[in-house]
């Protein structure tokens, strides 16, 4: 499976990247939203995004809302990752149906991108 | 003989000189003791009268001003309201609390109040007009400030939540890291006996992430900030998660988690914040259950509230702690024997009591304790299927 990986937190980003290779995927990180569109848009084939929410440059919600206006890039499935404390409200407010609460346990994330894609 | 203002001293007959003398001196005694500024001025807004009061609020005695044009109390942006005023009263017109601002002769400026009527002479022509000018200072001071009080409070709470999210974004953002870092270690290590510290490690990051949430909910509720969100949700379902995710702490503690509850009981609820209520229910009862069953029942009957109830075996609460318990950084046992922070119980009061529940300790049979909540269902609250039996 194809994921892009939107955080901007390198060391929550590595670690992620290296669990989610161990299990056969392939990962493309991006440091903010702007980055992840680019990303999107140079290349197909994401089977799901991971996205964190607060992002310098582009956050979160900035990026949604670019992602949704994109007929090529809105059907995506989007995992918000979050460190604020109203995980369900975040997701909410980013039209997502999936989300995580950091710090993330990654047997949790695993089930989650499986129930996604 | 000098006419009095004795009442008891009315004349008989209203319209004899004595009488018109009266009622002026009388008229004159009102005017010169009243609190507000009464100003008497010709058609064209030249000032014939002026009392004390008017003396006290714009501070011009009444010899330096009668004679003088109005406009002389009138801010330069104000001087249309003469024209407008004058205008009404040519045309019989009251005018009645208008709100205005006026200059006193320090230039001070006065928010007052103006009721400003006709004066007519005796063929009932208009000849001039009367009027009083409140001195509103104090009470347009008191809305201006009780504005900015609002003002300042709701910017205060936009504050504290920004505060409280980025204080949140900050402090999980690298437990996450460490997180995600020991597990990937345990992955490449399998099979080494670092492993299991490794296991170890990862669950104190948890206990970490875990109080940084009860530290920032501590924060938002004591500022008065926790409003429910609420949504239609599935009690029992909610509580089948949560007991789910509690498994391995019961199993370390020796406790069977029993569930009692009818297929479906949906409501209008908050439901992170009920799954917070629920676990620190249940993180009680398997810290002090004493390795004994712990039962949790989910019941309702007709339209009274939902009630789920957690039964222990372990070292109950005394019936003179059952109040105590729920304040901040209080406990049912010594701090000596049981960690934690005393706000478990505080934070599952405050959140109840938003939903309009309620929480306590019942009365129970045997050793143990039994705590309650009991929640209303809201607008759409009711049972989706009957009790299973």
């Amino acid at each position: 499976m194809r994921i892009l990986l939107v955080d901007d937190d390198a060391p929550s980003a590595e670690a992620l990247r290296d669990i989610l290779e161990s299990e056969g995927h392939a990962v493309q990180t991006a440091e903010n939203g702007q980055v992840a569109l680019e990303a999107l848009r140079e290349a197909d084939g994401f089977s799901v995004i991971l996205l964190d929410v607060m992002m310098p440059v582009m956050n979160g919600y900035e990026f949604r809302e670019e992602q949704l206006k994109d007929p090529k890039l809105a059907s995506i499935p989007v995992i918000v990752l979050t460190a604020d404390g109203r995980a369900r409200l975040k997701a909410a407010q980013l039209k997502a149906k999936h989300f995580l609460q950091k710090p993330l346990s990654a047997p949790d994330l695993l089930r989650v991108i499986r129930e996604a894609c | 003989m000098n006419p009095t203002l004795d009442a008891t001293s009315e004349p008989f007959d209203e319209n004899s000189p004595q009488a018109l003398i009266l009622r002026a001196h009388r008229a004159e005694a009102i005017v010169d003791s009243s609190d507000d500024a009464i100003i008497s001025k010709s058609l064209n807004g030249i000032i014939t009268s002026w009392n004390p009061a008017a003396e006290r609020l714009f501070g011009y005695t009444a010899a330096e001003i009668i004679g003088r044009p109005i406009s002389v109390l009138m801010p330069p942006e104000r001087h249309d309201d003469m024209e407008s005023i004058l205008n009404r009263i040519r045309k019989g017109e009251r005018v009645d609390h208008f709100e205005t601002v006026r200059v006193s002769k320090e230039g001070r400026r006065i928010a007052v109040s103006l009721s400003v009527s006709p004066v007519k002479d005796a063929a009932g022509q208009i000849v001039g007009a009367a009027k009083i000018a409140r001195d509103i200072s104090a009470r347009k001071f008191a809305e201006a400030e009780r504005e900015r009080l609002l003002l300042e409070a709701q910017q205060g709470v936009r504050l504290r939540d920004v505060f409280l999210s980025v204080a949140g974004h900050e402090l999980r953002t690298p437990l996450n890291a460490l997180k995600l870092q020991l597990y990937a270690l345990q992955r490449a290590l399998a099979g080494s006996p670092y492993v299991e510290k490794l296991t170890k490690a990862e669950h104190e990051v948890d206990r970490l992430a875990d109080l940084t949430s009860r530290l920032l909910d501590v924060a938002r509720i004591a500022a008065g900030g926790f409003t429910p969100e609420l949504a239609s949700m599935d009690l029992v379902d909610l509580i089948h998660a949560v007991v789910a995710r509690m498994q391995a702490d019961a199993v370390m503690a020796g406790s069977r988690l029993e569930v009692s509850a009818p297929p479906s009981l949906v409501g209008q609820w908050d439901r992170a914040s009920l799954d917070q209520v629920l676990t620190n229910l249940l993180s009680n009862a398997l810290k002090f259950g004493r390795g004994r069953p712990i039962a949790v029942t989910v019941e309702r009957q007709g339209p009274s509230p939902v009630r789920v109830t957690v039964r222990d075996h372990g070292f109950g609460v005394e019936p003179g702690d059952r109040e105590r318990i729920f304040g901040q950084f209080e406990r049912g046992v010594s701090d000596r024997s049981f960690g934690g922070l005393g706000l478990g119980l505080w934070i599952a009061k405050q959140i109840v009591s938003a939903h309009g529940g309620r929480i306590g300790v019942s009365d129970a049979e045997g050793p143990g304790a039994e705590f309650f909540i009991e929640l209303p269902t809201g607008k759409e609250g009711a049972l989706a299927n009957p009790p299973g039996r």
